[in-house]
């Protein structure tokens, strides 16, 4: 029997962090405010004054010389973890992460060597901080070969897949969602997640409701409220979208005839369209055409007011949901 | 600017931490290549969000670098506006004159935190913030700015702002449907 503990999304990484640390000296921290000031979400309480300033590395504000400088670590035999507090500031170092680090391990021969580059970003909106610390990316990740993109959406899959992205060698993208810090869960301990297995989180019949990060669990509370309303919503939580599971949506999709995907990234070229497309050309026959929640084709407004209106919502979820449900089918 | 003949410039404005992006760079050197209009003005207020400038460069002024994109780097006490509008008065005027761009230093001392709630534990809480331009200036001259026309002054400015907050607290939030409604610029023929 594992032994598991209550923890908060913020503690079970930061403990993961410090365990993998205390397992593997080469497991190197690198971000801006990391060290003394602890993060600026607390994603690194204590561990500078445990580690040390060598191991956990505050950089001065140059995402792009801080990506190539793990890049170069990670050649050299090191397993750096690079933090960039908001996902939205990757674009600054886009091409070394694109054009370098996804795609080393092809330029220097297949046999290439391992490429254990780990970069934690803070993903997704819900604190009023607008359109340039609100984004979610992650299909700008997602549509690179060579990269992980790993979305965790409870304390365990935090633990669990930052574990995993810290041993497996390849370069890892891994979103931590703003909203879910605070969350607490069971994390059993020592787990090693596997990417690209999406996980049922609840059972039902009626309709396929799909999430991953925030909307892994906004899609479990309008299960919830649906169950009031007597339909039986069956959700799926993709964990990881580089790579992606379809086959647990598409047996699911083919369970319950209606499918149901909510992002809160843009519709065109996401996540939702990814998952469509692949129920679509599995041939899954559906009860009626399956649709997506995602946000307006716009960026982030600020105000609190705009953001929850523009964000995906239990109640829109559920909405969609019912309306799918009650459609002649 | 330079395209269209006229003799404006630009002056670009931002702080210790930006100073370390790449995209700072690349606009230096570009600038100098160009010998475009461009008076980079950095307030440097010794801190970058939660970090002492101490701990994010290995020089004593940022203006140091100019000389690195081939431009003329000055600093000046920020807080003392006399120095500062002459210093740029100066830099301006070489700079119609054909003379490309610029760097300046303003060195201040950061007044709050780098967002409100800051703990800011990165900081000597017994290091003085840098004083108030205005109140420098003011003290400085009294007989152009007494007692009784600053009281006058600030009580001036403060009801214009009262009245601003006001009447943005009276105000209705947008619509959700009046934004979210509009089409995407691109999209728009």
């Amino acid at each position: 029997m594992v032994s598991s503990t209550n923890k908060k999304y913020r503690v079970a990484i930061r403990d993961t962090l410090a365990e993998e640390m205390e397992l593997d000296s080469r497991v190197i921290l690198m971000g801006q405010d990391i060290g003394v000031s602890n993060g600026l979400f607390r994603l690194t309480e204590g561990l500078f004054e445990r580690f040390g300033p060598e191991r956990v590395r505050d950089t001065p504000i140059s995402e792009t010389a801080t990506v190539g400088a793990a890049i170069g670590l990670a050649l050299v035999g090191y397993r750096p973890v690079v933090e960039i507090a908001f996902s939205d500031l990757m674009l600054t170092c886009f091409d070394t992460i694109v054009n370098q680090l996804a795609k080393l391990r092809w330029m220097f021969g297949t046999q290439g060597p391992e490429l254990p580059v780990v970069i934690r970003a803070l993903t997704g909106a819900g604190l009023g901080v607008g359109a340039h610390h609100s984004q979610s990316l992650e299909a700008l990740f997602g549509h690179m070969p060579g990269l992980n993109v790993v979305t965790p959406a409870t304390a365990n899959d935090a633990a669990a897949l930052l574990r995993a992205a810290l041993r497996c060698g390849a370069p890892t993208i891994f979103l931590e969602h703003k909203m879910l810090l605070r969350d607490s869960g069971p994390v059993r301990a020592g787990e090693i997640g596997r990417f690209g297995q999406a996980l049922v989180t609840r059972e039902g019949t009626d309709i396929t409701l799909v999430g991953y990060s925030y909307t892994a669990k906004l899609v479990l509370q309008a299960a919830e409220a649906l169950s009031r309303s007597g339909i039986s919503a069956e959700t799926v939580d993709l964990r990881s979208i580089s790579p992606l599971d379809t086959a647990v949506v598409a047996a699911s999709a083919r369970k319950t005839g209606r499918l149901l995907v909510a992002q809160e990234s843009y519709k065109p070229f996401g996540v939702g369209a990814e998952i469509l497309a692949a129920v679509a050309s599995e041939g899954i026959p559906l009860r009626l055409p399956p649709r997506r929640i995602a946000v307006p084709f716009m960026p982030i407004p600020a105000l609190k007011a705009l953001e929850r209106a523009y964000l995906p919502t239990v109640e829109s979820v559920t909405a969609a949901a019912v309306q799918m449900c009650n459609a002649q089918s | 600017l330079q395209l269209s003949k006229r003799d404006s410039i630009v002056v670009s404005f931002f702080g210790d931490g930006t100073a370390n992006e790449g995209a700072v760079h690349e606009a230096m050197n570009l600038a100098a290549v160009w010998r475009l209009p461009v008076l980079f003005l950095c307030e440097r207020n010794e801190f970058a969000e939660l970090s002492p400038f101490s701990s994010q460069f290995r020089i004593q002024s940022i203006a140091d670098r100019a000389v690195a994109y081939g431009f003329r780097g000055y600093s000046v006490d920020g807080s003392d506006v006399e120095r500062v509008r002459a210093l740029i008065a100066t830099v301006i005027a070489e700079m119609r004159a054909g003379g490309g761009p610029a760097l300046i230093e303003a060195r201040v001392v950061r007044w709050r935190g780098h967002y409100e709630g800051d703990q800011q534990q990165y900081r000597d809480a017994s290091a003085p913030a840098s004083p108030d331009p205005l109140t420098v200036l003011a003290e400085r001259h009294p007989s152009i700015l007494d007692d009784a026309r600053r009281q006058s002054l600030r009580q001036e400015v403060l009801t214009e702002v009262e009245a601003a907050v006001e009447f943005a607290r009276g105000g209705e939030y947008p619509q959700p449907d009046v934004v979210f409604g509009r089409p995407a610029p691109s999209a728009i023929l």
